[in-house]
């Protein structure tokens, strides 16, 4: 699951419309798994302003969603 | 500043939180964060696209073994239960190695005593007191 979790946003990051606008985009860290739950939980980091981020995080909201994100 | 977004559909099983950072410039990073949050960077980001050297451009910040825990006692300070406890202690076991990785200037034993004390097994009360004994002594 952790894979595919980075894979989704490695995906987003590639396929975003607007990518030149932005400065760089990374992850923090590691995936994880809170403890007997149903939530992961992953690091974004982002050098651009804040207009341009929010299109990002929204475009990255809709590219979990479209994945159905359910193994 | 970080921002979380939740995002979820009550028919999925899944749910990803995303802690969200966002920085003008390498300035406002270094203006924004603590300095153990930075160094962490420094060494744990994965670029997707742009710069792959910017972590090389993060400078390293010498930080006390008090500045470096401060977060941890605060939190060791705040806790009620066993549940709060095991979430607290997962968060040391994965920490602690890389903490003395990292910061191999400092005098960081008390963290190895602590590893050691977590894998004890006694009272989860008890064991919390002896961490914070042991976190304040930096």
């Amino acid at each position: 699951m952790k894979k595919k979790i980075f894979e989704i946003f490695k995906k987003a990051v590639e396929s975003f419309e607007n990518l030149n606008k932005i400065e760089l985009i990374a992850t923090f860290g590691e995936i994880s798994r809170i403890e007997n739950s149903n939530f992961y939980e992953i690091d974004s980091f982002i050098i651009s302003n804040k207009k341009v981020h929010d299109n990002f995080i929204s475009y990255l909201q809709t590219q979990f969603e479209k994945e159905n994100f359910n193994p | 500043m970080i921002i979380l977004f939740l995002i979820y559909k009550h028919n999925l099983k899944k749910k990803i939180l995303i802690h969200d950072l966002n920085y003008r410039n390498l300035s406002d990073l270094l203006m924004k964060e603590w300095k153990s949050v930075v160094n962490n960077m420094k060494y744990r980001l994965k670029i997707l696209h742009g710069d792959k050297n910017f972590p090389n451009k993060i400078p390293f910040l010498k930080l006390s073994g008090k500045e470096l825990l401060q977060g941890i006692v605060e939190w060791s300070q705040k806790i009620k239960s066993n549940e709060e406890f095991k979430i607290f202690q997962k968060y040391l076991v994965k920490i602690i190695p890389k903490l003395l990785q990292d910061y191999d200037y400092l005098d960081l034993s008390n963290l190895k005593k602590i590893q050691k004390l977590l894998n004890k097994k006694f009272a989860w009360n008890k064991k919390l007191e002896k961490v914070k004994d042991l976190l304040v002594k930096f």
